[in-house]
This record gives C-alpha cells, structure tokens and sequence, in this order.
C-alpha cells in the first residue's frame, strides 16, 4: 500500500505504480486508452475555480487529503467481518434484484445471483477479459475528457465496476439495486467505471444506491456510460447518503436513441462534498429525458449538480425539476445547460432549480444556460432560491402546529415535489421517507 | 371569554391599532365594521400571535389567562382560530394531511390523545358533508388553485374540525356566493355555543342577518369608535363611515 497526497502528481505516481496490475493491462487498446488520459490529466490536472465549470465547487478540501487505492489484501473479500451483518438495501429483498460493491470492489458472493431474463451483468474486469468489442466503444466513448478531468483519471486508474446490459425487448420489472457502500478504510480512493446498455425496446429500473458503514474519509470517483435505444426506457434513479467526510464525484453519460426515454432522479443527502455531473445527449428523434433531484445539506456540506442536455435531433424533450433544502453554513450549485443543435427543430426543454435555504449562513449558486441553434423550439428555465415562506409559516402555526412542524411539513412538500415523477411507487415511498428522515435529523 | 384592554400595536414603527378595548362573553358574537385600513385584520392577526406586528401598550386576556406572549401554535391549543381574510396557499400539503396535523398538534397541546385514523377519517365526513365541501377537495393542497369562496369555505371547514373557543372570522363573507353565505353561517351558527364566541369582521350587513350578533363595533383609526346592537350595522350600511372620517381621529 502506497499512501498519495492526492494532488495531479499523486494520482499519476498512484497509475505508474498500478499500471502494470489494473484490469486489461494486457490489451493493447486499453493500455493505450489508459496511457492517453493519464497524460491529458497530467495536462489538465484536477479542476480549479479558474475553470468555468468549476467556478462554483472549490477540490480545495479534496486536494488537501491524502488518498491511497485500496490494495488487493484490504479488498471485501479478505476482511468481509467487518461488514455490518445487514448490508444497506433501499427495496425489499423480493422487490429487487441485489449487486453489492464495496468500497469499489464488486462482490459477487453479497451480490443476487439470479438476474432476470434477458439481464446479463459482469464486472469490468471480467467484461474486459471476455473481450466484449462494445466496451472498447463505450470505455472510449467521452468526447470532452478536457472539461472532465476526473473522468479521465477514472479511464486511466479504473479498476472496476459493473458492465450491464439488457436485452432487446425485454421489460424488467423488477428493479436493479445498486448497493455502493463505502467507508471500509480511511482515506482510500476507488475509480469505478460502470456501463449500462438497454436493448431496443427494453425497459428497466436501476436505483443506486451510494453509502458507507464509517465515518472515513474516502474519495469515490465514479464514471458511468449509458446507452438507451431505441424505444427503450431505463429508469435511473441515485441515492446518496454518504457521511459528512467522504468526497463523491459521479460522471454519467447518456446516449438516447430515437423514441427512447432516460428518466433519472437523484436524492442527495451528500457527502462533505458531492458533484453528480449528467450528461444527456438525445441523440434520435423524439427521445427525451427528465433530470430531476432533490438534495439536502446541512453544516458545511457541498453538493453540486451539473448536468447538460444535448438536443441534436428533431421532437426531443427534456423536463429537469431540480429542489434544494439547505442549512447550516451548507452550499448547494446547480449548473445546468440546454443545448438545442440547428437540426433540432420541436425541441421542448424545460428546467426548474428552486433552492430553500434554511439559514443565513447557507448559500447556493445556480448557473442555467441555454444556447439554442434552432429557431422552433420552446424552452424555459428558472431559478429562485429564498426562505422558507412566512405566510404559509403562519397559516400553519395558527392552525395549531409547531414551528418545526410547520417547517418540515412546507420543506418536505418543497421536496417532494421532485419526487412526483419517480414511477416506482414503492420507490417514491422510500424516497419520501428519506426526505421525512432527513428533516427530523437535521431540524436546523 | 376575550378581554382586549388598551391594546396598541404597529408595524414597521407604524401605529395601527391605538388603544383597543373589547370584552367578549361566552356564547355571544360580535361583529366588526370599520373603514378599509382601520385595522380591523391587524387587530384579528395580532389575536392570532402573527409576530410581524409589535404590540406596544395594553393586552389581551383569553379565559382570564395572558396570552400575549404566547406563540401562535399555543393560541391556537389555546382555542383561538383565525378565518383568514385571504387563506394561504400550501403547494404540496393536501388538506387531509393538513387538518390532521392541525388537529392533532392542537390535542397534543391540551394533553388530550391523539386521533386515530379511522376517527380522523370518521370526523372529516361528517364536517365535509356538513358544509357541503366535496371529498376530493380534500386531497387536494391546501387552497392551491381553490378560487376565492372555495378559500374561505376550506377556512371555515378546518374551523368546524378544529372546534375552536373563539373564531376570529376576517371577512370570511367577501366573495361567496348566496349559498355558499348561507352554508358558511350554519357552520358558524353550528359553533355558536355557550361556551364558544365568534368575532365576524364585515363589510356587509347581509351576512349579519344570518350569524345574528349580539353587538356591533365601528373600528376606525385604530379604536372602536362606537359600539351598538345589530341595528347599527344596518344604519352604517345607510349612512357609511363619513362620521368617523379623519378629522375626529386623534
Ligand atoms: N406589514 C405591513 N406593513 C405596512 N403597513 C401595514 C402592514 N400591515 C398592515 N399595514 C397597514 O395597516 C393598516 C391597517 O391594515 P388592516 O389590514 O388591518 O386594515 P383592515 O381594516 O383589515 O382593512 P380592509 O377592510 O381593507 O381589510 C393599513 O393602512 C395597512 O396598509
Ligand atoms: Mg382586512
């Protein structure tokens, strides 16, 4: 075990030393790939303020720690005592299907066995031995490594993950829970890649599901690529509740084809930092999207949520409703830009980020962008942030509720109202409650 | 029941309310008339406990009990209940969760247990089908999208759930239709008890003919300016406020 200080220089020193032992170092394509991004990190270097996608979230915490990748010895498999005896699980054993990562390692014996028809899971290095001649598209897929170079450090150091796929018209009912729990080891860092692919005419949910069993301070750096085709569907919703020490950056990619539809919701009750980046591309005619959130902070917690939506096609549609609930001396960032190509005449996007900030000392910043090349579109966009409203305040309080009832009872439907469009129902239960969980421990 | 001595209060330095007397018994209503900006709604949001205004002089006495220091959550487990001249608008609370809540916090308060569902639901029927409010009004969020006399119907029915000792209605009669006036007064008449009392504000009679008051005040710059009988509405809706125009005020 090598212990880095996780400045550009340690992660370099952290892939020269691993380079020979990652997942595919025998594949001359992979090498290659992993060779020319770590070279564009070395170029780019961890993001700073002076980049106008960072203006707003500062490494500056993150740079600070030092971080090693958890060895083979210190992997799941070696010391699964220590694991609580339950492992977090967001649905019912019967309601979903199970795959367990812990602290970046796929564990196959935590993990359900019996994946529904038509779903074929393996983890990436196993996918890349078998040599799967997509994963060589995908894993090459990123087209603006420049503006994400965590993405292509995560290329360069990505030692594993999930590579799932579904089938051409297969529609799993049951959903795919993710369970990413870290915090096994103080200060380790894990480059997960993830691939999902839905066949023509599928459809699935997929809910990750990102937690931790300590109080450790860790640094997750995970990529995911995703196609939808064809009047495919995938459901893709993230939970977030990890612990106010661990630093979470997520990098997702989604391809959508003609007539599909990539529906995604992300609750987040943080980290000490957190960034979530969605990039949509909607690719074919009539695809659409929707990017909706909830977070949460409290204390000095930063969750950003960056996502970008690239209309390139005739009758796409985007609907992003993003709320915010923030406390403490807590920051929330939303950056979120529409892209309407010249071709893509009948686009309709819509986007909403309202922030609630619970306290003087919170703050958000909130950066919509709209450039639009075509000229029959209609988009939207606002942003407000404000405190909790008075009125509403007092009608509550006269009816008999206390103020902290009548504060949770107005920031929960503040929530809520992003969560109105998760279809599980079971799911949006669960979410609901999780916002009703948060607010009693975080009465601010 | 209510006793209003030498009350003052202002907002933002400003004096609205300068020297308020009124007693109100058990089992009786009165009624409030007076002159747009008299005060009227600042002296039923102050009964109410709305911190936004400062109350500079005098007190209120509820059931012999000073109440002006209390919060507006313990008036209201108090009894107090306010129909609001424009009810407020509560996006994502559906009406149900609402009056639960409500009712519940209220029961709390007084140490009395709390109402299981099935009595909740039991209880709710029986207010709505009084007052004629359609059930799925009451999933709906509380006043979102309610046009103006469905606002002050929802108002008046969280008052017959709530079971108040004293009812503050502001205007509660502005924008209701002919029936809907009726069924609003046999809810308040339903709530007429000896041992509750209701305050109407008003700008109309008519109203009056159907919650008959005991008295009649005219509120005009920030005092009752005269008190009376039910007669006196019917002759300030002849003669308006012109007596108790500016230049009495002092
Ligand atoms: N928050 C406030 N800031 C400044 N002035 C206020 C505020 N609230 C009330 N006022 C002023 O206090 C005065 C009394 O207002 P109030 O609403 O009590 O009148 P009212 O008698 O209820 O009138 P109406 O018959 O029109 O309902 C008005 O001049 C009003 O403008
Ligand atoms: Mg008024």
């Amino acid at each position: 075990m090598v212990t880095l200080a996780s400045d550009k220089e340690a992660f370099i020193a952290q892939y020269d030393q691993s380079k020979g032992n990652l997942p595919g170092s025998d594949i001359a394509w992979l090498s290659e790939l992993r060779a020319k991004n770590i070279a564009l990190f070395e170029e780019v270097g961890l993001p700073t303020a002076k980049t106008e996608l960072w203006k707003f979230t500062n490494l500056n915490p993150l740079k600070k720690q030092s971080f090693s990748a958890p060895s083979a010895q210190e992997q799941i498999f070696a010391n699964s005592n220590e694991l609580p005896r339950q492992l977090p699980r967001l649905l019912e054993i019967n309601a979903s299907h199970r795959l367990v990562f812990i602290d970046g390692h796929y564990s196959e014996d935590l993990s359900d066995k019996n994946l529904p028809a038509g779903v074929t899971l393996h983890n990436l290095s196993s996918a890349i031995k078998a040599g799967a001649a997509d994963l060589k598209v995908a894993l090459s897929s990123r087209a603006r490594e420049e503006e994400q170079p965590l993405v292509a450090l995560n290329t360069a150091l990505m030692s594993d993950g999930y590579v799932l796929e579904i089938a051409k018209n297969t529609s799993v009912d049951c959903p795919i829970e993710i369970l990413h729990l870290g915090g096994g080891k103080a200060e380790i860092s894990y480059h997960n890649r993830n691939v999902i692919s839905v066949g023509f005419g599928s459809k699935a949910t997929i809910i990750e599901h990102v937690t931790d069993r300590s109080d450790h301070v860790y640094f997750s750096n995970s990529a995911t690529e995703i196609s939808v085709s064809e009047n495919a569907t995938l459901h893709h919703y993230r939970v977030q509740a990890s612990n106010r020490a661990a630093f979470l950056y997520s990098s997702t990619e989604v391809v959508a084809d003609k007539g599909a539809t990539y529906d995604n919701f992300l609750l987040n009750t943080g980290a000490r930092l957190s960034r979530t980046e969605t990039n949509v591309s909607l690719n074919g005619e009539n695809s659409s999207c929707h990017l909706n959130a909830s977070y949460m902070g409290t204390d000095d917690q930063h969750c950003d949520i960056t996502t970008r939506v690239d209309h390139k096609t005739p009758h796409t549609t985007c609907d992003e409703v993003i709320k915010g609930v923030l406390g403490g001396k807590a920051r929330g960032v939303f950056q979120g830009k529409i892209i309407v190509h010249e071709q893509a005449q009948k686009t309709v996007g819509n986007q909403s980020h309202r922030a609630m900030l619970l306290s003087d000392r919170a703050e958000v910043d909130a950066k919509p962008e709209l450039e639009i090349f075509a000229d029959d579109v209609i988009c939207s966009h606002g942003c407000t942030s404000g405190q909790i409203d008075k009125e509403q305040l007092f009608y509550l309080r006269s009816r008999g509720l206390t103020s902290e009832q009548a504060q949770a009872l107005l920031v929960n439907a503040f929530l809520a109202d992003a969560v109105e469009a998760v279809q599980n129902e079971d799911l949006k239960d669960l979410l609901l409650t999780k916002i009703v969980n948060w607010l009693e421990q975080n009465p601010n | 029941m209510l006793e209003i001595k030498n009350l003052h209060a202002e907002v933002d330095g400003k004096a609205i309310l300068k020297g308020i007397d009124l007693n109100i018994n058990k089992g009786e209503v009165h009624a409030i008339m007076g002159p747009n900006g008299s005060g009227k709604s600042t002296l039923a949001n102050v009964l109410a406990g709305r911190d936004d205004y400062d109350v500079t002089d005098g007190g209120i006495l509820f059931d012999g009990k000073d109440i002006s220091e209390l919060e507006p959550e313990e008036r209201a487990g108090e009894g107090i209940f306010l129909a609001f001249q424009y009810p407020v608008e509560i996006p994502g609370v559906t009406n149900t969760t609402f009056l639960k809540e409500a009712l519940n916090a209220q029961r709390k308060y007084r140490g009395e247990d709390e109402l299981d569902g099935m009595e909740f639901v039991k209880l709710i029927r029986r207010k709505t089908k009084e007052l004629g409010i359609k059930d799925d009004m009451l999933k709906r969020a509380v006043n979102v999208g309610f046009s103006g006399g469905e606002k002050k119907r929802n108002d008046i029915l969280q008052m017959a759930v709530l079971n108040p000792k004293l009812a503050v209605l502001d205007e509660t009669d502005s924008g209701l239709d002919i029936d809907a006036l009726k069924i609003v007064a046999e809810g308040v008449n339903k709530l007429r008890a000896e041992n509750n009392a209701i305050l109407v504000i008003t700008h109309y009679q008519r109203l009056l003919n159907y919650i008959v008051p005991d008295q009649v005040h005219v509120l005009a710059h920030g005092k009752i300016q005269r008190s009376g009988g039910k007669e006196l509405a019917l002759e300030l809706e002849e003669k308006g406020y012109a007596e108790y125009s500016d230049d009495e005020a002092a």
